[in-house]
């Protein structure tokens, strides 16, 4: 494993002292480029209440590759799979190196706001959410009183 | 003579950069790419046996003259049954996508550049960037990230442009977060979105892959590169940074970064079929050849190193020593100094992968690419029409079939060409097993190497005339009765049983084989031996002042024959997979292919004259043979043509599906 470089110090530094209201993120102790995030669903969204648990790594060409983050609690959204899998453009073609970590969790949070079943990774919940999103809304909350309530 | 221009090594993708003769001044290039390809072409007609008319017998069919084609100097266009361009990948950046960009530059009020900029960015669909230009005019410039470019039109046109300056103490790169180093230097785009200068570098080069804008760092900022920044960027514009401060940059001890690629042999008219054909391979090798391929890399070396080098040692004199040993430096870095052609080459491909009508050249290593400007008939359409086969040369003279991306392969369809090829590479055991190059006298037993093309043989010993294919006595091949092409199946007529089957199969699977073979190898030798001839006459025009048109009978000759060479082998491929070989269509398929045969050896034996004044004397021999060899060529071919239209040539379907193995299994029991 590669020296810790200034950037990844920097950026912890800052995700501990000076956090992003409603989104936690811990390095582990013996692996720093493994992070333990959470994010609170936003109000107003079918995830509200719920406290939303991911893992995030940073490879060794971070910041020229994107981090790879996945959700750890189940989660009903067009685009998370089931193994919580992100579709997200930032962690694909959009990423670029100067994308903190900080701005990609703000990114997937506000995902959890706005899903976009067009460009889907589920394609099951993406399909029910177009034919019924009323439906869909509900069982997404079902699942997030379920599966994401706060402790 | 060193052969083919095949033979010699082609740096098409050293760094070369290139200038279009535009009143725009912000895309510098210079156009020595492309007059290097043009004089390369211009030498390959002189010197290749096969280039300039390679696929002439598709022409013949209206003209009935084997040389139809030709390149045009300026644009590149060839002329067969169909119109195609040739170009390296960036000649085509060059001419078709930067011209699609001066088209669109001249209605709409903007550079070449930015129309290459905003053509990148609407994934070339020029229709919707025009669209655009006219709807919504702000809008366009601002999604695109150009706002700038034509704000104010006294503008110097460099503030659109990256500007790399020495970092600031009190700054610190925000994607490595290290503080500012006096004397390195930061990096940014209009937008003035700043990162050090190696940070910058390293996300550049990656993200030029994509063939895409490559936009700034920065989360959701707009602007992009624009080909002139990859100078100021990559130094690839040393004039850019002699600016204030002492350089303490680093030496960079890398030279050039000349690619040392492997000689490549690749015969025009044999490709794709025998992979690492061993026989083939050991011609090509033979001292004199290996000399002037030599010769040939070290211009192209040359040629290099002035590239790199000459335009310094020009202004190599003592007061410019130091900006001198500066600018050396600069190009030196070479990681960096390739990055604006490799971006270029990433744009071209892209384009290239999402358009039907543009091919690589399959030979290996060969950067060529084929535009096709005409229609070209369906799989289906093409399946009957043997004369219509696309096919092509690229300028290193590889001859190809668009449709299959095999060789030359008249006159059998493109899906009996891959069953063949699977066939052979399934069974290399086979084709090793054939000696290739020696046989016996079928009278007296003396080892007899074949060292021309002709397969009329004379043994040394006895002076017994045969023919080299079928050992038959080379008296009777002039006569129709003989049937030296024809797989006489009547010892195994007897051999009922299925296991025997299988045999004689395979049996006739050889006997063709063998044929297919043999002439790939006398097409190999054709070319040598017309080589040396071509050499001597060289001399003898020198010494005895015969002007060079005169010599270019011999040319001809050998282009014909190798194509003609090629046709017939191909033919015994659509006599391995021919269903009947006993109705009269075939029979007269067959008779067509004696003819060829007997017209191939005759044009061959020609060039065992070795004597150059002789060859001379025996011009008309030559053009006669010649012209009725092209004659033969194309009755075979219409032959099959009619035979597949009408439906009285069938294929056996089923004549692969034996194994061989199996057969092998059964010997190796025994
Ligand atoms: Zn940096
Ligand atoms: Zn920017
Ligand atoms: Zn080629
Ligand atoms: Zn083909
Ligand atoms: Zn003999
Ligand atoms: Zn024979």
């Amino acid at each position: 494993m590669a020296a810790l470089s200034k950037r990844i110090i920097r950026e912890t530094e800052r995700l501990v002292s000076d956090p992003v209201p409603g989104i936690t993120a811990m390095p582990h102790e013996d692996n720093l480029r493994y992070f333990d995030v959470t994010i609170e669903g936003a109000d107003q969204s079918p995830y509200e209440g719920g406290l939303f648990k991911l893992e995030l790594f940073l490879p060794e060409d971070y910041p020229m590759v994107a981090p790879k983050v996945r959700f750890l609690t189940k989660i009903y959204h067009p685009n998370i799979d089931r193994l919580g899998r992100i579709c997200l453009d930032t962690l694909k073609k959009n990423w670029t190196p100067a994308i903190q970590i900080r701005t990609l969790l703000l990114s997937i949070q506000s995902l959890l706001t706005s899903p976009n079943p067009d460009d889907p990774l589920a394609n099951d919940v993406a399909e029910c959410w177009k034919k019924d999103e009323a439906g869909a809304i509900q069982t997404a909350k079902e699942w997030t009183a379920k599966y994401a309530k706060k402790e | 003579m060193s052969g083919d221009v095949t033979d010699e090594e082609y740096d098409f993708d050293d760094e070369i950069s290139f200038e279009y003769e535009d009143d725009d001044d912000m895309f510098e290039m210079e156009d020595a790419e492309n007059e290097n390809m043009f004089s390369k072409a211009s030498t390959a007609d002189e010197k290749s046996p096969s280039n300039s008319n390679s696929a002439g017998v598709v022409g013949m069919t209206s003209s009935k003259d084997s040389a139809l084609f030709s390149i045009s100097n300026n644009d590149n266009i060839k002329r067969d049954l169909y119109s195609y361009n040739c170009f390296t990948t960036l000649q085509f950046f060059q001419k078709v996508l930067v011209g699609q960009a001066k088209d669109i530059s001249q209605i709409l009020n903007l550079s070449v550049n930015q129309v290459l900029y905003l053509l990148l960015y609407f994934n070339w669909n020029s229709e919707k960037l025009m669209e655009k230009y006219m709807d919504q005019y702000d809008k366009l410039l601002v999604e695109t990230g150009i706002t700038k470019f034509n704000e104010d039109k006294n503008q110097n046109p460099n503030d659109t442009l990256g500007v790399l300056r020495y970092q600031k103490d009190d700054w610190y790169c925000p994607v490595c977060c290290e503080d500012a180093v006096t004397g390195e230097k930061q990096f940014s785009l209009r937008c003035g979105h700043s990162f050090c200068e190696k940070c910058y570098q390293r996300y550049v080069t990656g993200e030029i892959l994509k063939g895409t804008l490559v936009r700034c760092p920065e989360y959701k900022c707009p602007v992009a590169l624009q080909l002139e920044d990859f100078d100021t960027l990559f130094h690839e514009n040393p004039n850019v940074l002699r600016d204030k401060m002492p350089s303490k940059q680093k030496k960079s001890k890398q030279k050039t970064n000349k690619k040392k690629r492997k000689l490549r042999r690749f015969h025009p008219v044999s490709f794709g079929v025998f992979v690492g054909d061993h026989t083939d391979s050991e011609d090509s090798n033979s001292s004199d050849e290996d000399e002037n391929d030599n010769t040939s890399n070290r211009s192209e070396d040359d040629r290099d190193q002035g590239m790199v080098e000459n335009n310094f040692y020009e202004e190599d004199d003592e007061s410019d020593r130091e900006g001198f040993i500066e600018l050396v430096k600069e190009q030196s870095n070479i990681l960096n100094y390739s990055v604006k052609v490799d971006y270029i080459k990433q744009i071209a491909k892209k384009y290239i992968e999402a358009h039907k009508n543009l091919h690589w050249c399959p030979a290996p290593d060969c950067p060529a690419l084929i535009q096709v400007n005409d229609y070209i008939p369906s799989k289906e359409e093409l399946a009957t029409k043997i004369t219509h086969l696309p096919i092509v040369s690229c300028l290193q003279s590889h001859t190809f079939c668009l449709n299959c991306n095999y060789e030359n392969h008249y006159p059998v369809p493109c899906s009996v060409v891959e069953r063949w090829v699977q066939k052979c590479s399934n069974d290399s055991e086979t084709a090793n097993w054939i000696n290739l190059n020696t046989k016996q006298c079928t009278k007296c037993e003396n080892p007899i190497e074949k060292n021309g093309g002709c397969n009329h043989m004379t043994c040394s010993k006895c002076g017994f005339e045969f023919c080299w294919i079928c050992s038959g006595p080379w008296k009777s091949h002039g006569s129709q009765y003989y049937s030296c092409n024809r797989f006489d199946d009547a010892e195994s007529v007897q051999a009922r049983d299925k296991n025997n089957n299988l045999k004689k199969n395979y049996k006739k699977y050889l006997h063709f084989f063998d044929r297919f073979q043999a002439h790939q190898v006398s097409i190999n030798k054709d070319c040598k031996v017309y080589e040396k001839i071509s050499d001597k006459i060289k001399s003898l025009q020198k010494s005895q002042g015969i002007s060079w048109m005169e010599g270019q009978f011999l040319k001809n000759s050998i282009s014909t024959l190798v194509k003609a060479r090629s046709t017939l082998q191909w033919s015994y491929v659509f006599s391995y997979y021919l269903k009947d070989n006993k109705t009269n269509s075939a029979l007269i398929f067959e008779e067509n292919q004696t003819s060829l045969s007997n017209a191939v050896e005759d044009l061959s034996q020609l060039f065992n004259i070795r004597n150059a004044q002789k060859i001379i004397a025996q011009r008309v021999q030559f053009i006669q043979k010649q012209r009725f060899c092209v004659s033969r060529q194309l009755s075979l071919i219409s032959c099959v043509e009619e035979g597949l239209s009408n439906g009285s040539f069938a294929f056996d379907v089923n004549i692969d599906d034996d194994n061989i193995s199996q057969v092998k299994r059964k010997k190796d029991k025994k």
